[in-house]
């Protein structure tokens, strides 16, 4: 056997160079593709470490500035209140750290979210002593600067574009009336618009949850505040619930979409144009999304936020917090929900806004505690995600995840 | 770099091959008329080698999962390797073409690949110096390649008992697998704790963090002891890889380890192996009966 494997040498000869040749321009073409792939703008994951054991960072919202950077907007804990302090911080388009700005704690409590108009951010954030909302404006090197205080404005719970006017709408909490209210906000500080809406009377206390939302000390609430076509609607307190109110500037009887307490709610949506949203849910811990769905927004509709089905997520947290929005992935819109797994990675599901068909799903983080914070589509078409993870299990720090598009749209089917 | 080392290695593997091709046709006729010492001149040697290696790991270029918001130049991160640290084995088929003092080389075997580094974290609460934490991640990194050298060999003293030779060659070597062991120790000095303890040890396969290709040179030395029939040889190879093995695209695609801020450099390997190999001649392996040493 041996001898007739020796004389058989011309054919191991040929079936050896093939080989080997084979091997080598594999070879060759995979390390040419390996030394392109090294943009380091494309995907990365970075954690913002800071050595110092008493401090604490937890990301509210991210933008993109026009040098392909990143502006991210966080809460920082404080010794001097029990609200949280500002801290808004750049990183450059690896997403290497650039500065960071620990905001006067004069001014605490910043809310969702860092709205961008034109190269100008701007966010909203409240007097430490007043309660007073401040209208605060980054630039895009990360070094925020107070815009103006809104007098008589106070307790601001959530702000957003709006898509009709271009200025800001702000939902507030009125405690001396025990109102929700919602203010249009011109780019200078100025109240253009407002009405509010009673919460209601008795033992009903929601001073106490809205409280413990703002200072990261209980649950966190849905408040939303946005913008429907021609009307606007809030997720927040209203007659004796957290609700969904659809409403408009004047005296229009406002449209209800009704929830129980604070126990079943709305807890992210998205306008699909009419009467079609994209939304999330949840009730007594269990949270359902819901991509296509439709709510009566007409003035005087009560309905009850129960009748919305969808798709029960089961591994998300009880009560979890969900930013949704709309994006673009393998070139078609795709409903993105961004939220907090159970155990503890930060998770995104994608939905097809026309049918509301599944899509695909990602998640980020395993050894360490992710949380969501929030998320933009980028300018290459990929993803930016900003959250928490614990270092070392317990100190709170911002990670900044970045999907390319082509990781989008393999995680997109 | 890689492509110069591409085409020298087709080149090699031309003339070994045209070299078979001249001994088999000799082969064939069996032919009286060469001379024991022509026969011994020139003919082929086959047999195993084995042994150890150490491996160092050289980073290109840095990253990590973590940027510094005390330090942006963020070199506080950059991982610590222990270089040519733990000990790995290597074995393979071997085939020597001979022709005097000269010989091709065909050495396809295997070889794992062991690197470590580690990272310091430290946190500290510049009020209370008591709050501190001090977390060392180890990692060791074990990765398994099919590899293919091709090695030129010169013999100056061929007729003195022992016989030194040296080597020099390319190989293109193939992952098999990865493998990423773990360490995690602590000093908790805000729990109470005053001194390290393994907090956690993690192991997980690795092999997407590579790509799977491997090429370089590698260059040695070593003697051979002729024993009966056979020839004894103990070398020291130094193999120096020329391309970039981690797998760029997938850098942080594994959860686990960039959770844990662990995310892999640009890095090219270094390797230095000793081994022990044992050659007969191949004709004495077919015809054992004509064959005779000097």
């Amino acid at each position: 056997m041996i001898t007739k494997a020796f004389h058989s040498i011309p054919f191991i000869r040929v079936w050896l160079l093939s080989v080997v040749l084979a091997g080598m321009l594999t070879g060759c073409k995979e390390i040419k593709e390996n030394n392109k792939n090294t943009d380091p703008k494309a995907n990365f994951l970075v954690i913002y470490e800071n050595n110092d054991f008493s401090k604490s960072f937890i990301p509210i919202d991210i933008q993109q500035t026009s040098d392909g950077g990143y502006l991210i907007l966080a809460k920082r804990r404080i010794t001097e209140s029990s609200f949280y302090g500002i801290y808004l911080m750049k990183a450059d388009n690896t997403g290497k750290f650039i500065s960071g700005e620990e905001v006067v704690t004069d001014i605490v409590n910043p809310i969702n979210n860092l709205l961008k108009v034109g190269n100008a951010f701007y966010f909203f954030a409240m007097d430490r002593l007043s309660l007073e909302t401040k209208l605060m404006s980054a630039n895009e090197n990360g070094t925020a600067t107070e815009v103006n205080t809104i007098t008589g404005v106070i307790y601001p719970l959530y702000a957003s574009l709006d898509e009709n006017t271009g200025q800001f709408l702000l939902q507030h909490y009125n405690r001396d009336d025990l109102k929700t209210a919602v203010s249009r906000i011109s780019t200078a500080g100025a109240v253009t618009a407002q009405r509010e809406f009673n919460i209601g009377f008795g033992d009903f206390d929601v001073e106490e949850p809205i409280i413990d939302h703002l200072t990261g000390n209980g649950k966190k609430l849905p408040f939303l505040v946005g913008s429907a076509g021609g009307a606007y609607y809030f997720n927040g307190f209203y007659n004796y619930t957290l609700s969904t109110v659809f409403f408009s500037f004047n005296t229009a009887t406002p449209g209800l979409l009704q929830g129980y307490k604070d126990e079943k709610c709305i807890s992210a949506m998205v306008n699909l144009g009419s009467n079609t949203f994209a939304t999330a849910k949840y009730a007594y811990g269990t949270n359902t999304f819901s991509p296509r769905a439709t709510i009566n927004t007409a003035s005087g509709s009560i309905a009850s936020n129960s009748d919305l089905t969808g798709n029960v997520i089961l591994e998300l947290k009880p009560d979890a917090h969900v930013v949704l929005k709309q994006i673009v992935g393998q070139g078609t819109p795709v409903m993105a929900y961004n939220s907090d797994t159970k155990n503890a990675q930060i998770t995104l599901y994608f939905y097809d806004p026309t049918s509301g068909n599944f899509r695909g799903s990602k998640h980020f983080g395993y050894s360490n505690p992710y949380e969501a914070g929030n998320f933009i589509q980028t300018a290459d078409g990929g993803l930016a995600l900003v959250g928490t993870t614990y270092v070392a299990g317990r100190f709170p720090r911002i990670v900044l995840i970045k999907m390319s598009q082509e990781e989008l749209n393999k995680d997109i089917h | 770099m890689n492509r110069l080392l591409i085409h020298f290695s087709f080149i090699l593997l031309l003339v070994i091959s045209q070299a078979a091709s001249a001994q088999n046709r000799r082969s064939g006729a069996r032919d009286s008329r060469v001379s024991q010492k022509d026969f011994l001149n020139k003919q082929f040697w086959v047999g195993f080698k084995g042994g150890i290696n150490y491996t160092k790991a050289k980073p290109t270029d840095r990253y990590s999962a973590f940027s510094s918001m005390n330090d942006p130049s963020g070199d506080g991160f950059d991982k610590q390797y222990k270089n040519y640290s733990n000990m790995a084995a290597q074995f393979a088929l071997v085939v020597n073409f001979h022709y005097k003092n000269f010989a091709l080389s065909f050495q396809p075997g295997f070889r794992r690949l062991t690197y470590q580094y580690s990272n310091n974290y430290n946190w500290s609460d510049p009020l209370n110096p008591g709050d501190f934490l001090q977390q060392e991640y180890k990692a060791v990194n074990k990765l398994d390649y099919l590899e293919f050298p091709l090695l030129f060999k010169y013999e100056p003293l061929r007729h003195t008992k022992l016989v030194p030779f040296v080597q020099l060659g390319v190989y293109y070597s193939r992952l098999t697998s990865a493998f990423k062991e773990t360490t995690l120790n602590v000093t908790d000095g805000a729990s109470g704790g005053g001194s390290s303890y393994e907090a956690e040890k993690i192991s997980v396969g690795a092999k997407d963090l590579y790509i799977k290709s491997n090429v370089g040179w590698t260059a040695g030395a070593g003697v051979s002891y002729p024993t009966g029939n056979a020839r004894l040889a103990l070398e020291i190879n130094y193999t120096h890889n020329t391309n970039n093995i981690t797998n760029t695209a997938n850098r942080y695609d594994n959860d686990r380890l960039t959770g844990s801020g662990d995310v892999p450099d640009n890095i090219k390997l270094r390797n230095i192996s000793v081994s022990f190999s044992i050659l007969m001649p191949l004709r004495f392996i077919i015809l054992k009966e004509n064959y005779k040493t000097e």
